[in-house]
């Protein structure tokens, strides 16, 4: 027994002090790898630049899972702010903005400030990262430094047009000073010109699209042409026109010489179902509905199609009225326009965009009627719970329902099932684009005209000429802008429009409904409901038609399910967005923009 | 290296004590026989006393008669003990014979409690350091352990947020908090001295809850001490008889506070009134939602009033619990085991906690001087909820539509205004089940080194692992948003989904540890070292498919592959510590304990991974002088003084290297969708902080325990301080631009400060005996360092104010009329306001001056946290001929509840409290102006919404009866038989009466399951 207490002693000593010796805390995560492993991997190096991909803003949106979605609304387009559409919901921002502004306290500047910023400093990482790697003279690590560029000054782009001049930061930071880091905003200028020299050194680089493959990059990185085309949107948004229609006429040659495979696409609708088989688009965010997947489809289609959201974004009549009969000309009495045949002999592309009353879509052709009351035959009220305007919780308050981006074979399901591109850069804009920076650099020349119309007739629209022969610049710009306000209809572009044009006093102020239901307020009012009359034939209800539509007593019934609404009314301090307060409390150098 | 060397140093150390403890032996003397008698208080013989001469372990028992013969020294002193009475000490000096009386020890002076790696005689202990007994925590018990101790115990604040079954989400903190959340402010458990978790614990189980509140005591656990220690010391058997115990609960619950919603009535009026106030505010016209005609028929009963809680909940649901423990021991094998069972049912049939823990503690002797225990433990519990507990949509629902709807002759949901069923929520949206199963176990061997009295050696290897499984089956329900069908039909969700996610975690710990106790004379002196490793590992697995044809089987194989995903990970930690204490006794008047411990920690980078956590604290027993002999009122007087320095290591590992991580696949994917399909992406972690390592904690603690007429009034009173440096924040300094993420840094400062007292009487009258305690803690926190973003005003700074004070605007209360409007500062910074409307003050413009302008310039420190500064309890027992009655009182104030419903939301429904809102013709009131959806004006954070609140609560009660010893009991082999009926959280005092005042802060809508209170009735038999 004795000897079992000694050996007993023996074994504890042993155990405790070799079992762990000094290597005991040794370790390595288990769930990560170290930077410097990541830059001397072609493979992490291209894991990370995906990371990077993956901040281009998405203009579906927020409920889009797997997508950093920082870019443009976080929960609704970008053009829901706009005269074209309206949200019906409280919750989603533009509904916020509208109603109360963004100030330098609320989220309501969509969380770009953060976002840009975390991305350029992931570019700047990765730019760092493959200049100090013994593989940095690789052509892969050397195309995915481009890229980075490219992706960098893009992100500034976003910065600069939001928010005006900012700060440029272009090396990754060293923290250990925090005063060396209290770096002021840079002006707008500065920034532009900072934009322009990357995009031309990234665009000289980069393969043609067609050309990707041999250079092993894959469709959904960037090529060449699209930053072609992002460099002339940019100049644009920079007022330099001249050098901006120079880069917009590079893809343009490009396109007609063949060199670039990239064309426009003949079916509009189609076109805005891209999952990265168009040719017309130049640069997109892809979605495959599993790991990353949009929910447009389910936040836009009609609710008889879809069990609990429902249409969420509803083009405004604003915007149907101004799409031009068939013939070019506007949509008026004078033109042949019926205000109770509203739809027929049109631009084909409104019915491309908008679904309405007798729409033949998603296998069935839409009813959205209202009718007298049996109780109380002066009050005209929808049939409920129909796809009529307020005829339910998610009906549409304008009276259509979205077409664009909609796809009749989609899952229609939870958050994240919707698989077609968000479409960030098409061919179709670089043409409005060059047209637009032509016109104003040099006045509307054959090129102006020919731009324009390849847009026009692709949707059998008649060259401008036909109607409008003699048009000087003013004239011309706007032809221009009335092709970009249909043609690119949310797209995200008519915000930045809006903006770049300072139109902004013209078409939101008041442009965004009370009360829909309410023919009282007739100048805020932009919706149109078919009332059915007694013979079975729809009278359309707009602002428009108010006066002949309703006979003495006739009253519509009242939607209580909409959110009352106030007029949008526009100050010119909005054409910049406040920089979020929590930038400026940390960083002592930074002034918020006027007015804020 | 440094490393290597202190290593060696304490091999050294550890040897060298060995040695020289060799070298003590004992002298033997002449021995005489001593004889006498030992009483209790009154007088009555006390057989089983123990009689030793003092310092060896020579000695007797007392017979039946309480008589005793002992042969010792002439010289020797003799020790008279018996369980719960205060020994005596008696010189022989000659003497042959010395009687007895000895007192009962009603204060527990000699009562063995847990401390860091031992144990020790309350009266000994030198800092501060509160012990609950496992009998109080069985009374009215929670199903949660932690819930169950606040009270109990100063120094401890608790706030129960919720009575979710199985929730384990309890704010528990000792002392205060002292760390920013970004840090971990809860204490370090240990069960048995192994980290292990404490909630879901057997109550039956526990001997002791210890919590060792200051850095005397807890600096022994280093890094991780700095928050305060609980020692769980679970039951083991005696030598004696076998016994065998059930005790059984079946109780009732009930929600505590339940949300009071508007009726059809009041709802439609008041919603009427919000839109006509919205409209006034918009310019637009009123228009009804709801008609007069609709109206009346919901005040005269006729419309319809659906109480939307009662449809979807259970008025009252039962819990039960059994538990079996059978002991039994002979000199040689000692075993302990118990079985629990607890089935506890929600507000809601998919809503359940059920457990099962099951136990063995095992003592055996090997050999004279080698003994082993064995403790295992396991546990299954299963908390299941429907997938869809959707609580604010049950309170948003519109209670003038029916929740159930004719279709074609059938009873189908119909929807609640907002595009939902809650009953469909509640019911058939699928399930949520929460599995674990845990294994714990640990071995160990203790040896009473022979050659060298009062040394002991002990070595213990455990290790635990414990698997969870979280399953979740979402189905799809249908509603009917009309009497059609087909068009009015709605679906849930597109598709059945399944998710199932299984996580394993295994916990290895060694420990050695030497201990020396010896008395020479007066002086007694104890030692220990100890050596101590652990090592962490957690990795988990999870899946998901959906495109299930039916929800007939709800098992993964049965979904379709098209969208299958699935993720997984692992994490580890590790851990090495060294730690050594010294205490030495004079007289049992001085007393005195060092310790310290040596740490590393593999979250720090090598240069920073050790460290030192010494600690110093001192007693002085005012009682057992000499000169206090004659004041015969005083049993107990003891001053205390402690300093000790202890650390807190809880921050994610490796943030002093560059790391890159990849983004989950599951839930958040970050990669980009290529020609090629789906690209994986890693993206960068923090900037690393190369210099990170622990914060460190400085503790002063000073106190004063008291007793008083044979310790029948007693006490103690303790005040501390500690300040911790380094503390591990995000630094705010860094501008936005930079774009990364940042690791914490050492760049903080906390003091914390307070003072806890308890006061105690206990008193027996006959066969009445009573009991009765009240405990206060009062600890406050106070920022004196922090990062602080470079721009932000004073008046936001949280330097200078408490952990989590909230911050924004000061309410002026409301505006009168129009002309408080418009004379008062410019508030449509908010958007649109009006009369009735909240009124801001101008605190500041831009330039540090009011301008007259409401803007984020006027946001300002506006209160208290959450957290309670001030805690107290009141517990009471009364006990007469086999009738008890138990009462714990637990309340705490100095902190503020926020409250802030906005009913009307989508036309929703809302707490009954806005019937009293503002209006024209009622204006005095304390709600403003109610509007359909939200009003930036009134939703501004701001003092108007929060409450200096207190509460206090009669947390349980319990009343028993023993029956007394009968012959019918008797026969059927039943030693004890006692039935009880008790019950927790049975009243409730608060200054805010329409809501839970333990809830966590509420937004629009009260989004949780609330408190149960619960109504038990037991029994118990022992035989």
């Amino acid at each position: 027994m004795k000897k079992l207490n000694i050996l007993f002693l023996i074994a504890i000593a042993t155990f405790v002090f070799t079992g762990c010796g000094d290597d005991y805390l040794e370790s390595e995560p288990l769930n990560k790898i170290s930077s410097a492993a990541v830059f001397e991997s072609e493979g992490y190096t291209e894991a990370f630049l995906y990371d990077i991909y993956s901040y281009m803003p998405n203009g579906f949106g927020w409920e889009t899972t797997g997508h950093k979605a920082r870019g443009y609304g976080r929960r609704s387009f970008l053009d829901c702010t706009t005269d074209l559409v309206a949200n019906k919901s409280g919750y989603v921002e533009a509904w916020h903005i509208v109603n109360a502004g963004q100030t330098p306290n609320n989220a309501r500047e969509f969380g770009n400030w953060n976002e840009n910023y975390k991305a350029i400093y992931e570019c700047n990482t990765l730019i760092q990262g493959v200049d100090e790697s013994s593989l940095s003279e690789s052509s892969a690590m050397q195309m995915m430094k481009t890229e980075a560029r490219f992706l960098r000054a893009f992100f500034y782009f976003d910065l600069v047009r939001r928010y005006g001049g900012v700060p440029l930061i272009t090396d990754v930071p060293d923290i250990s000073d925090p005063e060396a880091l209290y770096i002021a905003r840079s002006t707008a200028e500065e920034v532009y010109n900072f934009i322009d020299t990357e995009f031309e050194a990234v665009a000289a680089v980069l393969p043609y699209a067609k050309e990707m493959g041999e250079a092993g990059m894959q469709w959904g990185r960037i090529c060449k042409e699209a930053v072609w085309g992002f460099h002339g949107r940019m100049l644009l948004h920079a007022e330099r026109f001249a050098e901006s229609a120079a880069m917009s006429k590079k893809v343009i040659d490009a396109v007609e010489s063949g060199a670039s495979d990239r064309e426009l696409a003949d079916d509009y609708r189609l076109l805005f179902l891209s999952k990265g088989d168009q040719k017309e688009v130049l640069f997109e965010i892809l979605f495959d509905g599993v790991n990353k997947g949009g929910t447009v489809d389910n936040f836009s289609r009609p609710p008889s199609n879809r069990g609990s959201w429902g249409g969420q974004h509803n083009p405004t009549e604003d915007l149907v009225a101004s799409y031009e009969m068939i013939s070019g000309l506007p949509a008026t009495p004078e033109n042949g326009f019926d205000p109770h045949d509203p739809y027929t002999d049109r631009d084909p592309r409104l019915d491309q965009t908008v679904i309405r009353h007798g729409t033949t879509f998603f296998g069935r052709t839409y009813d959205f009627a209202w009718v007298r009351d049996a109780d109380n035959p002066n009050m005209w009220a929808p049939i409920k719970n129909t796809d009529a305007p307020h005829a339910q919780g998610l009906a549409t308050i304008t009276g259509y329902y979205l077409k664009k981006f909609m796809d009749p074979d989609a899952t229609v399901g939870d958050f994240g099932f919707s698989t077609q591109s968000w479409i960030v850069l098409r061919l179709g804009e670089v043409y409005l684009n060059y047209a637009e920076a032509q016109n104003e650099a040099n006045g509307p020349d054959q090129s102006v005209f020919d731009a324009v119309n390849v847009i026009r007739n692709r949707s059998n629209m008649p060259n401008l000429e036909v109607n409008y022969p003699n048009l000087d610049k003013a004239g011309m710009f706007e032809r221009i802008k009335q092709e970009r306000k249909v043609e690119l209809a949310f797209e995200g572009h008519r915000y930045w429009d809006i903006r770049r044009w300072e139109i902004a006093d013209e078409v939101c102020n008041g442009s965004v409904l009370i009360d829909p239901a309410d023919p009282s307020k007739g100048g805020y009012m932009s919706c149109c409901y078919p009332l059915k009359q007694a013979d079975g034939s729809v009278k359309y209800l707009t602002p428009s038609t108010m006066a002949d539509v309703l006979e003495p007593g006739d009253v519509l019934q009242q939607d209580p399910y909409t959110n009352m609404r106030k007029v949008y009314k526009w100050d010119d301090k909005r054409y910049l967005m406040p920089i979020p307060q929590n930038a400026i409390d940390k960083n002592p150098a930074l002034v918020q923009n006027p007015g804020y | 290296m440094k490393t290597k060397s202190v290593l060696k140093g304490l091999k050294i150390t550890a040897i060298s004590i060995f040695c020289l403890l060799l070298n003590f032996s004992l002298m033997a003397q002449n021995a005489k026989q001593v004889t006498g008698t030992v009483t209790d208080g009154d007088g009555q013989p006390l057989p089983g006393a123990t009689v030793v001469e003092k310092g060896t372990a020579n000695g007797t028992v007392t017979n039946i008669d309480g008589n005793y013969t002992v042969s010792v020294p002439e010289d020797a002193t003799l020790v008279i003990s018996f369980v719960g009475m205060l020994p005596q000490e008696f010189a022989v000096a000659g003497k042959t014979s010395i009687n007895a009386q000895l007192k009962s020890d009603v204060i527990g002076l000699e009562e063995v409690v847990a401390i860091g790696y031992g144990t020790q005689k309350k009266a000994d202990l030198t800092g501060a350091v509160s012990t609950v007994g496992g009998e109080q925590l069985v009374k009215g018990a929670t199903p949660n352990l932690t819930a169950s101790l606040a009270g109990k115990v100063t120094g401890v604040t608790a706030m129960s947020r919720t009575g979710k079954p199985g929730s384990e989400d309890v704010d528990f903190f000792i002392r205060g908090k002292s760390t920013f959340d970004d840090g971990d402010n809860a204490p370090l458990v240990l069960v048995d001295g192994i980290e292990r978790g404490m909630n879901r614990l057997n109550p039956n189980d526990i001997e002791s809850v210890t919590i060792l509140k200051d850095a005397a005591s807890a600096a022994i656990y280093g890094v991780k001490g700095a928050n305060g220690v609980i020692l769980i010391t679970t039951k083991r058997a005696k030598e004696g008889q076998a016994e065998i115990t059930y005790t059984g609960n079946f109780g009732v619950q009930t929600p505590l506070y339940l949300p009071d919603r508007m009726s059809s009535y009041e709802y439609a009026t008041h919603l009427n009134e919000a839109i006509y106030n919205t409209a006034q505010l918009s310019g637009g016209d009123y228009v009804p939602l709801y008609s007069d005609e609709q109206i009346a028929g919901y005040k005269d009963g006729t419309g319809t009033n659906t109480d939307w809680w009662e449809e979807s909940f259970d008025d009252s649901t039962p819990i039960q619990t059994h538990n079996i423990t059978i002991s039994n021991g002979s000199n040689k094998v000692r075993y302990l085991t118990s079985f629990e069972y607890l089935d506890q049912d929600g507000m809601y049939d998919l809503s359940s906690y059920k457990r099962y823990n099951i136990r063995a503690n095992i003592d055996g002797d090997i050999t004279k001087d080698l003994s082993m225990s064995l403790n295992i433990a396991g546990r299954l519990d299963n908390r299941s909820q429907s997938a869809d507990e959707n609580f604010g949509m049950i309170n948003q629902s519109y209670p003038t539509f029916e929740p159930y709807i004719d279709i074609e002759g059938n009873q189908e949901l119909h929807w609640n205004g907002l595009n939902a069923s809650p009953i469909g929520y509640i019911n058939e949206s699928g399930y949520n089940r929460n599995k674990s199963a845990v294994f714990q176990s640990s071995l160990s061997f203790n040896y009473n080194v022979p050659f060298i009295e009062g040394m002991s050696a002990k070595y213990t290897y455990a290790f635990d692992r414990e698997n969870y499984q979280r399953k979740e089956f979402k189905t799809p329900y249908t509603f009917y948003t009309g009497p059609d069908p087909v068009a009015d039909r709605k679906q849930s969700i597109p598709e059945i989904e399944l998710t199932q996610r299984f996580t394993e975690r295994t916990r290895k710990t060694g420990q050695f540890t030497l201990n020396y106790n010896k008395d020479f004379g007066d002086h007694s002196i104890g030692a220990l070292f100890v050596f101590e490793h652990s090592d962490y590992y957690n990795e988990w697995l999870e899946g998901y498919r959906d495109g299930f044809i039916s929800d007939a089987l709800d098992q993964m194989f049965a979904g379709s592959t098209a969208r299958v995903s699935n993720d997984g990970s692992a994490n580890e930690n590790k851990r090495l510590g060294y730690a050594a204490r010294i205490n030495y006794n004079y007289k049992d008047k001085y007393l005195v304990q060092a310790n310290t411990r040596y740490d590393k920690s593999f979250n720090f980078p090598k240069d920073n991974a050790g460290g030192w956590f010494p600690a110093f604290s001192a007693a002085w027993r005012i009682s057992q002088e000499d000169f206090m002999a004659d004041v015969s009122w005083l049993s107990n007087l003891k001053l205390r003084a402690a300093f000790g320095i202890y650390g807190n290591d809880r921050i994610s590992p490796y943030q002093y290297l560059s790391l890159f991580g990849f983004s989950s696949t599951r839930g958040n994917p970050s990669g980009t969708i290529t020609g090629d399909g789906y690209q994986q992406a890693v993206n960068p972690g923090v900037i690393p902080n190369p210099d990170v390592t622990w914060e460190t904690a400085k503790n002063y603690n000073l106190g004063l325990d008291y007793g008083f007429f044979d310790g029948k009034l007693s006490g103690e009173f303790e005040v501390f301080k500690k300040r911790t440096e380094d503390l591990l924040i995000a630094r705010k300094d860094i501008p936005l631009e930079v774009g990364a993420s940042l690791a914490p840094y050492n760049v903080g400062i906390v003091d914390n400060r307070g003072f806890e007292t308890a006061l105690r009487y206990r008193n027996t009258f006959n066969e009445f005996t009573m009991s009765l305690e009240g405990t206060l803690t009062y600890a406050t926190s106070e920022i004196i360092e922090m990062s602080e973003a470079a721009n932000v005003p004073d008046a936001l700074k949280q330097t200078g104010r408490p952990f989590n004070s909230r911050y924004g605007y000061v309410s002026d209360g409301l505006f009168k009329d129009e002309n408080d409007v418009t004379s008062s500062p410019d508030q449509s910074y908010f958007g649109d306001y009006q009369v009735g409307d909240i009124k801001y003050k101008d605190i500041s413009g831009p330039d540090g001056v009011p301008d007259g302008k409401i803007d984020g310039n006027d946001r300002t420190y506006i209160g208290r946290g959450g957290m309670p500064e001030l805690v107290f309890g009141f517990n009471t027992y009364f006990e007469y001929k086999g009738f008890e009655l138990t009462a714990n009182f637990q309340g705490g104030s100095r902190y503020t509840h926020r409250y802030k419903p906005s009913p009307f939301v989508n036309n929703s429904n809302g707490p009954d409290a806005f019937t009293d809102a503002w209006t024209e013709e009622n204006q005095d009131t304390w709600l403003p102006r109610s509007y359909q959806g939200n009003s930036s004006n009134n939703d501004a954070d701001s003092d108007y919404w929060l409450t200096d609140a207190w509460f206090l609560k009669l947390r349980n009660a319990e009343f028993a009866y023993t029956l007394p010893k009968l012959n019918v009991l008797d026969k059927a082999g039943i030693d004890v038989l006692r039935l009880s009926v008790s019950g927790s959280n049975l009243l409730g005092f608060s200054n805010i009466d329409f809501w839970d005042p333990e809830a966590s802060d509420m937004g629009t809508h009260p989004w949780y399951y609330m408190q149960m209170r619960t109504v038990n009735f037991g029994v118990q038999v022992t035989f």
